[in-house]
């Protein structure tokens, strides 16, 4: 160390001041830009925070349910699973072959498979699959508690509807979103649909959530409740199938009515599908009760004689020219089956075309469309049901004289069943109007009266005779009970003209007589064999419906009564 | 003999060991996640490690400045030896920097900081002693270079970056102080970064980086990840944090209890806690300082040169670290000084401070003497 050269033999101070200056402007640098950096991002990183670290999962709310009278559940949310698997995981686990053996047995005996099936699903090359859809839980459970690798079992909530093709078409089905596609379920779906809630909660990676953040209850969708009788379905659904197959008919509708409140017990059509199974149907799902406009024929001639005995145009016992043909306009009018000229009575019982037409002659067409516009026919939709028709008819001012005879007996204008339905309530009511309703719960309309309670009781006497060995229609007859019904049998219109060998039968009818409770109506479209009228095919359908409906409805045979009692 | 407690520097001591307790909150609380790689027995390997680090503290305290640097060439041989044996240990995640002794394993670039630290105090000494940087430039740095070639290639070898880098700022400060004229100053510099450009095209990961410093945002899964998330940290502590504990960061951070550790504090103390940790190494840093202002007044050069270096370094590794974590700097595998998890770093860093204390202490005792 003794060198010559000592000038200076310590550190510079300016240069250690230097170093500390340099250090400390380089801390309070990164310490700037590192908080301009983060706030410049702040936008983004948040956004990147909340995916991250926020998850938020479902409460799932059942779908509201779909209730017929008495308590009938007639559509309903059922808790199912789907049983997944994971052949990846399998994989990825190293399973051993009898681990595979073992798994395959467990889960094809609680999935009654084979279990070369599962087998064979477990060595998929694909990375997900389910197994089984729409497991109940306690299935799940068990396989849950199995413990078997790369297996799950996924909530569903499914939509399932006990009575299966028997109400198909009025309660209709939903979606695999669970949305309403037709029917009830289409109509009240703003009502029927649930809510899901959410909870939004922090997520700490495998140990799953750790704080909620904000929590939004699941809102269960309301319940529906319909007047439909589940067992009177069943009946109607069962004659109306029976039915069809006998006649080899196209399709058959028939619905039933309680005219103390109106309200529908039965609106069934054959051939039907099963909503359960909706994604492989595809045929029959069009409601024909509702939504076919069709030339009701004979069974509005009770409302012609009605008509002219209110206005006093005529008597009951007034005998009609009905033996000969009828000459109106290019118009022949002919009852091939009437040999003898009939009263009023005999017209509603031999169901006279000629006789219908001179009542109307004198009645006129201004005060014989205002009757039938009172009855709702070429209305508005009775029961406010989407694809409903309203039928058609035209103003009087455009009839001729042909139009005229033609409204007489059911032709030239077109109403729906429903229509008819509520029609012949006021045969039944003694004149008054009654409106059929769907809806449990749903305000009873204003009754009105469209008719004096003699002519109506006097009509329905009429009618009962119909339904006698006289009359067209001695097949709706049931035993212990007194009936009351018209017949209808239209030719359908085809290439220009009525053809009648492609038909139409209906039946409306009520019972009991002496105190109606009930009216039905049904309509069997393109009976083939074993008849093809009305009193054939239509009659006997009713009386099988009918004859259900108040046996059903507890009601008192009436036979036992004196005759004479209207 | 112990020293008595009246020559210890209070304040110093004082800010040390508040660091050193927000390391072990901060620690407890990295305890909870759900991850494996940082649980409950870290945690308590860790406290462990700390009272073997006041071992060491204790042992050194009681070596005199003179004789550690007389025997400095011992330690330099001991780091560069174990240096050369991380070359044949198993690499953990790409890299080798640990060897295994007796089971514990040891971060040798730690040992090696250490070492380096007394070879630049005493390459410093000699040089301003001898006034060799007025006389001649280039014949007094071969030394330093034949020193810096060694660590070069050993860090290339042992994917160190961030150890070169810290060397070598520690080494440009050492020229500074031992008076080399200011125009080879701006020269080396630049040569400094040409090195680092160099190093950085050598390896593809550490392009990655600089990409991801550039824009976290271009590569969020990849290369930017671990930027991201830190910035993410930060921005979810916002000025006041979260609350001790609340960090959700943790989960996602790599290297949460080494590199990101700053952002877990900032996370769950805010930008305030960040602050006050920031103010406190520089609380150590003006203590070095001015410690090494006493020791140059009174003629021991080795200790002065030690003091500054020691600020330098601590402070450029904080930073380095410190601006890793808040993207305003490439990150580097840099642990945090006295908050950071990990042995080789916690005895290291208490082998330095002991070596600073007894250089204190040594000043205390000459002004007395002198009065």
């Amino acid at each position: 160390m003794s060198n010559i050269y000592l000038p200076k033999s310590t550190i510079s101070e300016s240069r250690a001041n230097f170093i500390w200056i340099s250090l400390l402007l380089g801390f309070i640098v990164l310490f700037f830009a590192g908080f301009t950096r983060v706030f410049l991002l702040q936008e983004d990183l948040n956004e990147y925070f909340s995916r991250q670290h926020y998850d938020s999962s479902e409460i799932k709310a059942h779908r509201g349910s779909i209730w017929g009278k008495g308590g009938a559940a007639l559509a309903m949310n059922a808790d199912t699973y789907h049983i997944t698997l994971s052949p990846k995981q399998l994989r990825q686990a190293k399973t051993s072959k009898e681990q595979y053996q073992r798994y395959a047995q467990v889960l094809a005996q609680a999935l009654e498979m084979t279990p070369e099936e599962v087998l064979k699903q477990m060595h998929s090359e694909r990375r997900f699959l389910y197994l089984q859809k729409n497991v109940p839980a306690s299935v799940a459970e068990h396989i849950k508690w199995s413990k078997i690798t790369g297996v799950g079992a996924e909530y569903i909530s499914k939509r399932f509807y006990p009575d299966g093709e028997n109400f198909a078409h009025i309660v209709g089905y939903t979606d695999w979103r669970g949305i309403g596609r037709s029917g009830i379920e289409f109509v009240k779906h703003g009502k029927l649909d649930a809510t899901d809630g959410e909870v939004r909660h922090i997520n700490a990676g495998q140990k799953g959530a750790i704080s909620e953040l904000s929590h939004q209850p699941a809102v269960a969708g309301k319940n529906v409740y319909l007047t439909l009788d589940r067992g009177l379905q069943y009946q109607t659904h069962t004659a109306l199938a029976a039915a069809t197959q006998k006649h080899k008919a196209a399709s058959a509708s028939a619905m039933v009515m309680d005219i103390t409140n109106g309200d529908i017990l039965a609106l069934a059509n054959y051939p039907s599908f099963n909503p359960n199974f909706i994604r492989t149907v595809e045929d029959n799902q069009i409601n024909h009760a509702l939504a076919d406009q069709v030339e009701p024929g004979s069974t509005v001639k009770p409302f012609v004689i009605a008509l002219a005995l209110e206005d006093q145009l005529t008597e009951a016992t007034e005998v009609l020219e009905t033996k000969k043909a009828l000459q109106v306009g290019k118009l022949r009018v002919h009852d091939k089956h009437v040999r003898e000229n009939l009263d009023v009575r005999g017209v509603i019982r031999k169901s006279s075309n000629v006789g219908a037409v001179l009542l109307a002659q004198r009645i006129g067409g201004e005060r014989l469309e205002s009757f039938y516009r009172q009855l709702g026919f070429g209305g508005d939709k009775v029961l406010q049901f989407p694809g409903e028709g309203k039928g058609l008819l035209r103003q009087h001012k455009g009839w001729r004289s042909v139009d005229l005879a033609t409204h007489a007996y059911g032709y030239g204008f077109s109403l729906t069943l429903p229509q008819l339905l509520q029609a012949y309530s006021i045969f039944a009511t003694d004149g008054v109007l009654v409106t059929p309703r769907l809806w449990q719960r749903e305000a009873v309309v204003a009754k009105k009266h469209v008719l004096s309670p003699a002519v109506a009781r006097s009509v329905r006497s009429m009618m009962e005779e119909v339904v006698s060995t006289k009359g067209t229609a001695a097949a709706a007859a049931i035993p212990g009970y007194r009936v009351a019904g018209k017949t209808g049998t239209v030719g359908k219109w085809t290439n220009g003209e009525f053809d009648l060998s492609r038909r139409r039968v209906f039946f409306a009818g009520m019972a009991p007589v002496s105190k109606p409770r009930y009216v039905v109506v049904v309509m069997v479209d393109e009976p083939t064999k074993n008849g093809d009228s009305g009193g054939a095919v239509a009659a006997p359908l009713f009386q099988k419906i009918m004859q259900s409906a108040l046996l059903f409805g507890g009601i008192r045979p009436d036979a036992i009564r004196a005759k004479k009692v209207i | 003999m112990l020293l008595p407690f009246r020559y210890v520097d209070r304040q110093f001591c004082l800010a040390v060991g508040l660091l050193l307790f927000v390391g072990i909150t901060t620690l407890y609380s990295l305890s909870f996640i759900a991850k494996a790689h940082f649980s409950y027995s870290h945690f308590v390997k860790h406290c462990i490690y700390l009272v073997g680090a006041l071992g060491v503290f204790a042992t050194l305290l009681q070596v005199p400045i003179n004789s550690l640097r007389k025997k400095m060439y011992w330690v330099l041989g001991l780091a560069l030896l174990l240096s050369f044996f991380t070359l044949f240990s198993d690499p953990i995640k790409g890299a080798r920097r640990w060897i295994s002794i007796f089971g514990v394993s040891l971060q040798v670039s730690e040992v090696l900081k250490f070492a380096a630290l007394l070879a630049f105090a005493c390459w410093g000494k000699l040089s301003i002693e001898n006034n060799a940087l007025r006389k001649q430039v280039l014949r007094p740095l071969i030394p330093l270079a034949v020193f810096g070639g060694i660590v070069l290639v050993l860090t290339i070898v042992q994917k160190d970056l961030g150890t070169v880098v810290l060397l070598a700022v520690t080494g440009l400060l050492v020229l500074i102080l031992a008076g080399i004229p200011k125009r080879y100053v701006f020269l080396l510099g630049v040569l400094a970064v040409l090195v680092i450009i160099l190093l950085v095209g050598l390896e593809g990961h550490r392009q990655s980086r600089i990409t991801a410093f550039i824009d976290p945002f271009a590569d969020p899964h990849g290369a930017g990840f671990a930027q991201l998330q830190s910035l993410m940290a930060y921005n979810n502590g916002g000025l006041f944090g979260v609350g001790w504990g609340g960090s959700l960061q943790k989960e996602s951070l790599p290297e949460v209890h080494n590199d990101f550790i700053i952002a877990i504090i900032a996370e769950e103390h805010g930008w305030l806690g960040f602050f006050f940790v920031c103010a406190l190494y520089l609380f150590i840093g003006m203590r070095m300082i001015s410690i090494g202002k006493v020791a140059n007044k009174r003629g021991e050069l080795f200790g002065a040169f030690y003091a500054y270096l020691l600020a330098g370094l601590i402070l450029t590794q904080v930073m380095i670290n410190v601006g890793g974590s808040t993207a305003a700097l490439p990150s580097k595998g840099l642990t945090l000084p006295l908050l950071s998890y990990g042995g080789s770093s916690l005895w290291a860093t208490a082998a330095m401070f002991a070596v600073l204390l007894r250089l204190d202490y040594e000043n205390k005792l000459h002004a007395e003497e002198v009065q």
